[in-house]
């Protein structure tokens, strides 16, 4: 550990500030939109609910899936939200109104990761199917424009660079589908990946694998640069800080940890 | 009679005819045609007759020829009319309710008049019935004109079993009569001869669709049926009630006509009919009274239109039908279901250990290949071969090795390396065999036909070294191959052979592309290769492949059969030297591995994401034209993005690729330059605008979005 990690680790959160109540049951994901100030959960209760985490008070609440909501993510000007779920189907809300403005169709099973691209104009989901799809929001279809199914398992979360679709799957791989070359890499990690993250200056990926392990690659070389053992059981999910140098992970045994 | 008088005189009487004038076009039009049948549709256009029974069934065509069974115009026709009733100078159409009966009546006689039976009595018979009918019909229908007195069901009261309404012959006015004749027959049989043949001519002839013969004509030689069997047939009563018949041991399909054919087996006491089955052959027993034929009938029910009953001898109606049941051969008590042959096979242990010494072919190159021909089919065939050959060369002196003479241990020699060979080393474990085809393991039987067995993965000129796992991996994967494949390449097909490296590579790269089966767990090593290195080494080894894919092509059809079994020797062979040469003796981890491919962004997408689509004028996979769509987006930000980052590796390959279609719709302007320049300015533009956007929708919606 640098100094300069040890440092930036002062300031990190180390007590839990604020409770958000308000879901009936499991919370499946949370996730902060793009400029912070608010936070976005979905859960098993089916619904997504709006939060400023600040002043911890419930904005809204979007109620419109079948069945639990596994994904949210919030466009970079705040007014889109898309979120997926386990009936299949990709909500693209409006977020003052609250009220749907197109449901995508497309995957065969349950959805379970979902983002905007930097433009806003595609949405790129991962599912169950062991399929990648992209939407397209500016047109007026619900189907999807591109379908990436050279996955052998569910994909299980999928993250997007100006010009790349990175996919991490159960299968044991993270693919990177690179649109302005044409290609598709494919770096085996053995083990299967249950999340992705991207770092800060996009050079490294950050795989978390069902076997406890946190692995860090190369995103050009795909080396693997670190491994970290840590948690106990599996870990669920991982996050890069936007701006210092180190990553949340959660996991199943119940903490979170941070580490440089 | 000057015109004034004229009209004074004239009076006016009846309706006047409409004026053309009056009349619409419609009404107009209506009568013209009022008269015309050609628009008829086809159901109005059937032929009924007064009680609305459809005529001339069947695929007509034209032709019409009226009366009762096509009697118009001929001499049975006038007779019938004058019978009918023109006699009385009434029309033939009588009153309703009697109607019905009345048209039975004529069919009926109808059908005498065509049989021809110049039977007098008959005739009188049937003449006598019928006055005394006629009068009752007439009488009836003077006394009433509207309806009969006599209802239908108190002349024929009802002996049948099926329900009310239902008229079994509805759609086969032809039986309905006959079954009165039969039942009419069965109460006397007085007429059982006579109407049994008139019946017969009927049966035979016009009741099966598409025989008979017109109503103009008659019998003659040429109408005889050649192909009709020897026995005479006869209607029976196997109608629609099937319960009637007493014996159980009959099959009814047909039931829609409710008359079949029906084989009576005799009831003599001297044969149980529970034995009988239906494969039983029939004979014919004559002698044996008709008196026995109804009792105990039992029938079989083969449906044939017409109902019969078979007959032993034709037109001798006492002979009769008997089923006899032959039991099946007496087998021999030292009976053995299986063909012995004449020479006995090879026992597996002949050879076990015997191995003939190495000797040196005979100086003569003639007899050396006799004798290795020879050995060869021998051991494929058999002894028995070589017993053959002995047979026919008794004279023949290059022979003689098969009997000792020269060259005799060359042979043997040959004979056992070539049964070596075909049925694998000497298993430690043969167990005796006996001669005889009674055991015969799959082995033997392989052995029998000269198959080669599969080669097993222990043979013992191949060395177990301690990388046995990935030889059986690599036996896995190629079995999964077709023989003549990629696995082992030929020296000649090797396309980098002067980089053993790269060949490697690319021996796995084709391994994965083309086939199936275990993936061996090689690496390919990760960090020697730069992004672009690997791409442009994955090109070339697609050409590649794609070169050698077209020369094994012709290489395929010229290898024949007899080589094969050689060939898939040295497949084995050489696939094991493939497999050392690849198996790593490498220390690093196997995971993670990078493998690139190729991934085709569909356009829109690269549209969406702002990136100049790679596969731009190429001609993408669904055969989508993109190149008008990118275009504007196309060169001007690939051209930009180039400038931006330099010629760097990594867009290497990729504008210039890009390039290239953009000349293409230069349209005429030489000037590259220019096209650019020009494309620069517009586009120039778009990514700024679509900044702008994105700006100005930050800037409105960043304020008060997320208000409740």
């Amino acid at each position: 550990m640098s100094s300069s990690g040890a440092a930036a680790a002062q300031h990190l959160p180390r007590k839990e500030a604020r409770e958000l109540a308000g879901h009936e049951g499991a919370v499946l994901a949370v996730r902060f939109n793009r400029d912070g100030n608010y936070c976005l959960s979905c859960g098993k209760d089916r619904t997504l609910r709006l939060w400023n985490p600040h002043t911890g008070a419930l904005v809204k609440t979007y109620k419109s899936h079948a069945r639990e909501v596994r994904d949210v993510h919030s466009s970079s000007d705040n007014a889109k939200l898309v979120s997926c779920g386990a009936d299949r189907q990709i909500f693209y809300w409006d977020v003052s109104t609250g009220r749907v403005i197109r449901k995508f169709r497309g995957h065969n099973s349950e959805v379970n990761s979902v983002k905007f691209n930097e433009y806003n104009a595609v949405v790129v989901s991962a599912g169950y199917d062991r399929t990648v799809r992209a939407f397209d929001c500016r047109s007026q279809s619900s189907d999807p424009i591109q379908t990436i199914d050279t996955f052998q398992d569910s994909v299980m979360s999928v993250i997007l660079t100006k010009t790349e679709i990175i996919a991490g799957s159960v299968d044991g791989t993270v693919r990177t589908f690179d649109i302005r070359m044409g290609r598709e890499t494919v770096d085996n990690l053995g083990h299967p990946v249950n999340c992705i993250s991207l770092s800060n200056d996009s050079n490294c990926l950050l795989a978390n694998c069902l076997d406890s392990t946190v692995r860090l690659l190369d995103k050009t070389t795909g080396e693997l640069l670190q491994e970290y053992k840590g948690h106990a059981c599996k870990v669920t999910s991982i996050s890069y800080h936007p701006t210092k140098a180190c990553m949340l992970t959660s996991s199943v045994d119940g903490s979170v940890r941070v580490w440089n | 009679m000057g015109a004034d008088s004229d009209e004074d005189d004239f009076v006016a009487y009846g309706t006047p005819i409409e004026r053309e004038e009056d009349t619409s076009a419609r009404k107009r039009r209506a009568i013209a045609e009022a008269g015309q049948l050609r628009a008829l549709p086809a159901w109005k256009q059937e032929v009924r007759d007064e009680e609305g029974r459809r005529r001339f069934h069947g695929a007509f065509t034209g032709g019409f020829s009226a009366g009762f069974y096509n009697t118009v115009g001929s001499k049975e026709g006038v007779k019938l009319l004058m019978k009918m009733g023109w006699r009385q100078g009434r029309s033939i159409k009588d009153s309703h309710a009697d109607s019905l009966y009345e048209s039975r009546r004529n069919a009926r006689k109808a059908f005498l008049a065509l049989s021809g039976i110049k039977n007098d009595e008959d005739q009188d018979k049937i003449d006598s019935d019928k006055p005394s009918l006629d009068q009752s019909v007439t009488g009836s229908s003077e006394e009433m004109h509207a309806s009969g007195s006599i209802p239908a069901y108190v002349l024929h009261p009802k002996q049948d079993l099926h329900g009310l309404g239902y008229d079994p012959f509805k759609h086969a006015p032809e039986f309905r009569d006959r079954k009165r004749f039969v039942k009419s027959r069965d109460r006397d049989h007085n007429r059982n001869d006579i109407s049994a043949r008139g019946n017969l001519l009927i049966s035979n002839w016009h009741y099966a669709p598409g025989f008979g013969i017109g109503a103009l004509e008659e019998l003659d030689v040429e109408d005889e049926d050649i192909y009709a069997s020897g026995f005479a047939y006869e209607l029976t009563e196997v109608d629609i009630e099937p319960s009637k018949t007493s014996d159980g041991n009959y099959k009814l399909d047909d039931r829609k006509r409710g008359i079949f054919l029906s084989f009576k087996i005799a009831s003599n006491s001297e044969y149980k009919l529970e034995r009988y089955s239906r494969n039983a052959l029939p004979l014919v027993m004559p002698g044996v009274g008709p008196q026995s034929l109804d009792t105990e009938a039992v029938s079989l029910g083969l449906p044939i239109t017409g109902g019969v009953r078979a007959y032993g001898a034709p037109h001798k109606l006492s002979a009769n039908v008997v089923f006899c049941r032959f039991p099946p051969p007496d087998v021999p008590a030292d009976f053995d279901g299986r063909h012995k042959f004449a020479t006995p096979t090879q026992p597996a242990e002949k050879f076990s250990d015997l191995a003939p010494p190495e000797v040196p072919p005979p100086e003569d190159s003639t007899v050396r290949l006799l004798i290795e021909g020879c050995a060869a089919m021998v051991a494929r065939g058999g002894k028995h071969i070589e017993d053959f050959y002995k047979e026919k060369s008794k004279t023949n002196p290059q022979f003689h090795f098969l009997s000792g003479g020269d060259g005799c241990s060359y042979y043997t020699r040959k004979l056992w390396e070539n049964q070596f060979r075909y049925t694998g080393q000497p298993r430690p474990d043969a167990v005796k065999s006996k001669p005889s085809s009674d055991k015969l393991t799959a082995e033997n039987r392989g052995k029998i036909l000269g198959e080669r067995p599969l080669d097993r993965s222990t043979k013992p000129h191949i060395s177990l070294s301690a990388k046995e796992a990935v030889q059986l991996q690599s036996n896995l994967i190629d079995t999964f191959v077709k023989p003549i494949s990629l696995d082992a390449l030929p020296e000649s097909e090797k396309p980098f052979s002067n980089d053993p490296a790269k060949q490697a590579r690319f021996e796995q790269f084709l391994k994965d592309k083309y086939q199936g089966g275990l993936r061996t767990a090689t690496a390919t090593p990760v960090s020697t290769m730069s992004e672009a290195d690997r791409a442009r080494e994955r090109l070339d080894f697609e050409a590649a492949a794609e070169a050698i894919e077209k020369g094994k092509e012709k290489v395929i059809k010229p290898s024949s059969m007899l080589s094969l079994p050689g060939m898939n020797e040295q497949r084995f062979v050489s696939a094991t030297q493939l497999e050392s040469s690849i198996v790593p003796h490498d220390e690093k981890p196997i995971y993670p591995r990078r493998e690139p491919f190729e991934w085709r962004p569909a356009p829109i997408l690269c549209k969406r994401f702002d990136i100049v689509d790679p596969f731009m004028g190429k001609g993408t996979k669904d055969e989508e034209e993109s190149s008008s769509r990118s275009m504007h987006h196309g060169s001007g930000a690939g051209l930009m993005e180039a400038e931006a980052h330099g010629m760097t590796n990594d867009t290497d390959i990729e504008p210039s690729s890009v390039q290239r279609p953009v000349d293409l719709y230069k349209s005429g302007s030489a000037n590259g330059k220019e096209l650019e320049e020009r494309s620069k300015g517009q586009t120039a533009d778009s990514p700024s605008s679509e900044e702008e956007l994105i700006l100005g929708e930050q800037r409105t919606a960043v304020d008060g979005e997320f208000t409740t």
